[in-house]
């Protein structure tokens, strides 16, 4: 069985300080204004972010939006970035306040209750080629409300951890969890068919 | 354990974070109670499931292939910062209205807080133990983010006021009076604190409509903030205002915007002044056959409006230069032939925004000498030093901008600095382009303050340049400003006469501009023609690149001087012609023989684009005519040709000009499709044309403009092109 594992955070093995250096120098070259290296950046971390905003925005537009917007703000915002944390999660960092405040802002009519947005919110230009399941998946995720879905990206597609969470999005931890645990009944309740037939 | 504990403690089981003692009581309790290892395996299961089918279902999501090139746009294009984008904790906001939310939202909470925690002592004195440990305690997260609270201290931009929160510094220890701007921000950090932290959605950011809903979600998640004291909350509601106030009277700034491109408010530009642009108009060529005009490299109106259009306001028609647009690309032009200073380009072929016309593209090509081969440089850099000069997006992009220049020195350049502000003074003598540590040491150091005292600082420049003259080198004086110089009504015009005499003694002068609010505009402008210079304006370190680094031949070493163009127009073969542009640039027809007219200047590599639209003769429009003379008769040639193009320049140091013609006959109208440079340089053209709602701009559309350049964008190693088709999309969006 497959098990797609990324490592957010990795410690003290030798590939993980390969891959350090190799990022400092990215970030270095970025600060210095090479254009290569501000490609590399860009080429190498977009199409996760991607796949990221996709689930936390509901919308492949506002997705690419977001993403783009994340990574202009964060090349010019560069000397930011202290290196405590992986390059990656300080973009996804970028990414879920984009999201928040640029991306959801332009839906002017959002109510300011928990409303969760429609489940058939379809943006102009989604993929219908895609299978179902995909479009099942997607749709559940969509149809949380936007702080659920937050947890739920940063968890069980970042595969960060709860106490990593907290401090991605600005929550205590028993935030986190309790989001967690309402965010899950509500995709299990929406998801039984498809989870089921991936079971084990 | 109870199961309740016992379930509370999943998450951080299955990460592993759990202490041993913890674990081990966690499996003590698995081992007994069925329920709760049954909901331990269905996490376990249900994490594995949704973590595969989420990147199933997002598998085939492909960033766009130009990704590179939109990011590249969206950096030069200077799209505003958004205040919250780098870190949730990381919450100077800058918007006015945010601040009026911050301030009901810290007294709601405080007086809610009050009610219901408790914890608050109505001391007056401000809480140490209480409260600082609660606030750090939020402080600190940021920092272990890697995320500081405190303003960018990169390496090549270097903020005078570092705002620095550290851990150990309680905020409501946060100071009430000047600055300003750290304690509204401060307060403002704290405002964010509440607003991210309930997980509020990002349009709560705009006031009135948060406050009163928000308030019972902010306590449920803020407790720690309840503690604050009183008196605490009053100095940052103080801090507020005064936030506030000195933010209603100068533009909105950021202090911890690394690239220094300001947001602000929309109508902000109350003191920047554009000259009125009457535009060319269509004139006949049987009474008009000569149109004379002074070329012009300056491309600030480009930055200039790309600006607006990314503040989301269209700009001023005054402030939209047709031909500084169009300039600002480079073209494609061939160089030079062997000991001749520049090409001439001609290219002619159907209007694109008037189908009966035809347009006309004239190019001047300067010859490209690589940096190694510049001849050495004496530079001055003039530094405007005054308050106003006091903003990230002025004196420390001066200093980042110079830097980049610095580093480009050889040892045989010199580099000396006066700074003008108050009074004038020398900062750093004549210094030769090795010694980079010394001169940048010199530009560390500045720092804004005091009234502008522009006109004796450029005494002292020039005076240096002259001391350090060298001949057959590129003498220059670099004045770096926001335009804003009070030297006094009376001595405007002294100004000006001083830098037209310096002129004659082969010291040039070239005016970067920053920042906006203060951007005088015409001021400059007519400051660097008169002193042989260029001009260009300065929104963004990338921009500096451009102008500095990319184009330092160009913008600072002239192969060329006084250079006009005079185009005769064939009565047979044109009807009317119209000059697109180049409004402030034009002479009379005398002026063009005339050697002691000044005109402009071309830089090593730079080009030169101008573009008539003509009216063929075939056309059934009618002008407005002249009777025919009664002592002279005009006796037609007879000829297929459109027009002639007679140039005019002066190589650096000589005093009599060269002339160079060339021809354009009728027959090399195209048919077929243009070349490349002409269909994107046209584009530019017509947006130009759009932006002015001129007149004369036919059917002209933002949608053609869009479909041609997209078409015509070519290979554009750096982008620009790229970025000028995201500012005329957005361009659209604002009509």
């Amino acid at each position: 069985m497959l098990h797609y594992k990324v490592n957010v955070n990795v410690f003290g093995d030798a590939r993980h300080s390969q891959m350090m250096s190799e990022e400092q120098d990215m970030v270095a070259g970025v600060r210095a204004g090479d254009a290569a290296a501000v490609a590399r950046l860009v080429e190498t971390h977009s199409p996760r972010l991607l796949r990221s905003a996709v689930l936390l925005c509901g919308c492949e537009a506002d997705a690419h939006d977001a993403v783009q917007e994340t990574l202009v703000t964060a090349l010019r915002l560069i000397g930011r970035f202290r290196g405590a944390s992986s390059l990656y999660t300080w973009l996804h960092g970028i990414l879920i306040n984009v999201v928040r405040h640029t991306v959801r802002a332009r839906k002017l009519h959002a109510p300011l209750e928990d409303v969760p947005e429609p489940a058939d919110h379809r943006c102009p230009g989604d993929d219908c080629a895609r299978t179902d399941e995909a479009r099942a998946v997607r749709a559940a995720v969509a149809a949380l409300p936007p702080e659920y879905r937050e947890v739920v990206v940063l968890r069980y597609f970042e595969e960060m951890k709860v106490d990593d969470i907290a401090r991605q999005l600005g929550l205590r931890s028993g935030t986190v969890k309790s989001r967690l645990h309402y965010a899950a009944a509500r995709l299990r309740a929406a998801l039984p068919p498809e989870m089921q037939r991936r079971g084990e | 354990m109870t199961c309740k504990r016992c379930q509370d403690r999943l998450y951080e089981y299955l990460d592993g974070t759990l202490t041993r003692r913890q674990r081990e009581n966690v499996e003590a309790h698995l081992a007994r109670c069925n329920g709760c290892r049954a909901a331990y395996a269905a996490e376990r299961v249900f994490a594995q499931q949704l973590t595969r089918a989420l990147h199933d279902a997002t598998a085939d999501m492909q960033p766009a292939p130009n990704v590179v090139f939109k990011v590249n746009a969206g950096l030069a294009g200077a799209t505003p910062v958004h205040p919250l984008h780098t870190g949730v904790r990381m919450s100077w906001i800058r918007l006015h209205k945010a601040l009026s939310l911050g301030i009901v939202a810290c007294v709601i909470l405080v007086v809610v807080g009050v009610t219901r925690y408790g914890t608050v002592r109505r001391a007056t004195a401000p809480h140490s133990e209480d409260t600082a440990p609660i606030v750090a305690h939020n402080l600190e997260q940021p920092q272990k983010n890697g995320a500081p609270v405190a303003v960018m201290t990169d390496e090549s931009l270097h903020v005078k006021r570092e705002v620095s929160v550290s851990a150990s510094a309680a905020l409501p220890q946060v100071p009430v009076v000047a600055p300003a701007m750290p304690a509204g921000a401060a307060s403002a950090a704290v405002a964010g604190q509440i607003a991210t932290s309930s997980g509020a959605r990002g349009r709560a950011f705009v006031a009135g409509e948060m406050a009163p809903p928000a308030a019972p979600r902010l306590l449920r998640s803020s407790a720690r903030l309840s503690a604050m004291s009183e008196r605490s909350e009053l100095m940052l509601a103080d801090s507020c205002v005064a936030y506030d106030n000195r933010r209603a009277a100068a533009p909105c700034v950021d202090v911890c915007d690394t690239d220094a491109t300001v947001q602000a408010p929309a109508r902000r530009f109350d003191t920047e002044d554009y000259s009125r642009i009457y535009e060319n108009e269509f004139l006949e060529a049987r009474n008009n056959p000569l149109s004379t005009f002074s070329i012009d490299v300056d491309s600030a109106s480009y930055a200039n409006v790309r600006r607006f259009i990314t503040q989301n306001t269209l700009p001023p028609k005054d402030a939209v230069r047709i031909e500084e647009m169009i300039n600002y690309f480079r073209y494609d032009y061939p160089q030079p032939d062997e000991g001749h200073a520049f090409s001439i380009t001609t290219e002619a072929a159907p209007c694109p925004w008037n189908p009966e016309h035809t347009l006309v593209m004239i190019g001047l090509q300067g010859k490209q000498i690589a940096v190694s081969n510049l001849p050495p440089n004496n530079l001055v850099f003039l530094i405007d030093v005054s308050g106003s000069m006091d903003e990230p997006n002025k004196l420390p992009l001066v200093k980042a901008a110079l830097r980049l220049l610095v580093n480009e020195l050889r040892p045989q350049d010199r580099v000396a600095m006066v700074v003008y502000a108050g009074a004038a003074g020398v900062v750093l003598e004549s210094t030769p382009g090795s010694d980079k540590a010394r001169i940048l040491a010199a530009l560390e150091q500045l720092q804004a303050g005091g009234s502008t005292a522009g006109g004796a600082g450029i005494q002292l420049a020039y005076k240096i340049a002259k001391q350090n003259f060298m001949t057959g080198g590129n003498n220059r004086v670099i004045l770096a400003t926001d335009g804003d110089f009070n030297v006094g009504a009376s001595s405007d015009a002294e100004l000006v006469r001083m830098i037209e005499e310096k002129r004659g003694d082969g010291i040039y002068l070239t005016v970067l501009g920053f920042g906006m609010g203060n951007y005088k505009d015409n001021k400059m402008e007519q400051l660097a023609d008169k002193g042989n210079g260029n001009y260009a304006y300065i929104d963004s370190l990338m921009e500096a690149k451009k102008g500095l680094v990319n184009e330092m031949g160009g913008t600072l070493l002239t192969i060329a001087n006084d250079v006009k163009l005079q185009i005769e127009f064939n009565p047979a073969t044109v009807k009317a012609y119209r000059l697109i542009g180049y409004e402030n640039r034009m002479l009379k027809a005398e002026d063009f023989n005339n050697d002691k007219k000044d005109a402009g200047e071309l830089g090593a590599g730079h080009n030169v684009t101008a573009f008539y639209e003509i009216v063929p003769v075939s056309s059934t429009q009618t002008f407005a005519s002249v009777d025919a003379l009664k002592y002279q008769a005009t006796v037609p040639q007879a000829s297929d040709e459109l027009l002639t193009v007679k140039f005019r320049y002066k190589r650096p140091g000589e005093t009599n000009s060269v002339l160079l013609t060339k021809a354009l006959g009728a027959a090399l109208v195209k048919d077929s499709e243009p070349s490349e440079t002409f269909r994107f340089a046209s584009a530019v053209a017509e947006f130009g044309l759009v932006l002015r709602d001129s007149e004369f701009k036919g059917s002209a559309s933002i949608s053609n403009v869009l479909a041609r350049a997209r078409k015509a964008k070519g290979a554009d190693h750096e982008g620009y092109r790229a970025e000028f088709i995201r500012m005329v999309e957005q361009a659209e969006l604002l009509r």
